[in-house]
């Protein structure tokens, strides 16, 4: 886990209540959607096809939503790009909620 | 339904020249067979073929797993999710090595994995490649009308 900028905190997927979600074995994405929706959180993803096809199913249910940031093809092995939008997203999203986050870095 | 674009390909097209394998299954099996094929709504030959697929898929590459979505299902590194899609778009950049590991914090092991899959099933994974990059900002405002670009909002 790490601080960035001033408030926002990064957590690597596989922390995620204690690697839960990326132990499961087969199963649907949705249901921990749903719960990054509860939770606040705002996903940071380079899955465009599949992943936001959930997320898309999972607006249609009118639920809390997660938010999402997308990386582009051309900087997905840019980590350090990727830390510096991160911190521009910060600054310039402070005041919105989670769930109404959803751009492409 | 969504309206979303089709997804291009979850599965490479059928080999030629296969041969059926027939097989019983004990009574109980053969129940809780009907139940998936009526979940899923495929008929059982389809879902055996899968299951046998991945199963000697998994022998072969023993750090993957294979997980489901709504888009299908596909191959992923065993307990982190991601995808053997995702580490071969990934290793164009990287390539296929050590680099690619340390990248994803992951064992040099599980990328041998994830190229033999690649190199086994490129068709199925360059497809799930390029359908995510057929999904281009203006595709997906098209279904998530909130979408925004970073530069597009004050600073």
């Amino acid at each position: 886990m790490a601080q960035l900028g001033s408030r926002a905190v990064v957590l690597p997927i596989q922390n995620w209540h204690e690697g839960m979600y990326v132990a499961q074995h087969g199963e649907s994405d949705l249901p921990w959607l749903r719960m990054a929706g509860r939770e606040g959180w705002i996903i940071v993803h380079d899955d465009r096809n599949t992943l936001l096809r959930d997320y898309a199913l999972l607006a249609r249910e009118g639920c809390e939503m997660p938010g999402f940031a997308v990386v582009g093809h051309a900087h997905r092995a840019d980590v350090g790009w990727i830390a510096r939008r991160l911190v521009e997203l910060e600054r310039r999203c402070a005041k919105e909620k989670p769930g109404n986050v959803q751009v492409f870095l | 339904m969504l309206d979303w674009p089709p997804v291009k390909t979850v599965r490479a097209p059928r080999p030629t020249g296969r041969r059926p394998v027939r097989f019983n299954l004990p009574d109980d099996y053969d129940v809780r067979l009907a139940s998936h094929e009526a979940a899923a709504g495929r008929p059982r030959n389809e879902l055996a073929r899968e299951w046998a697929q991945e199963r000697l898929d998994l022998l072969d590459f023993p750090c993957l797993e294979f997980r489901s979505n709504s888009a299908g299902r596909f191959a992923v590194v065993r307990g982190t999710r991601l995808a053997v899609w995702h580490l071969a778009a990934l290793a164009r950049t990287l390539g296929w090595g050590d680099d690619l590991a340390q990248h994803l914090n992951i064992l040099p092991e599980a990328v041998a994995s994830a190229e033999g899959y690649y190199q086994r099933h490129r068709a199925e994974v360059e497809a799930l490649i390029a359908a995510n990059e057929a999904m281009g900002f203006d595709e997906v405002k098209h279904l998530l009308c909130q979408v925004r670009r970073l530069s597009e909002i004050p600073a």
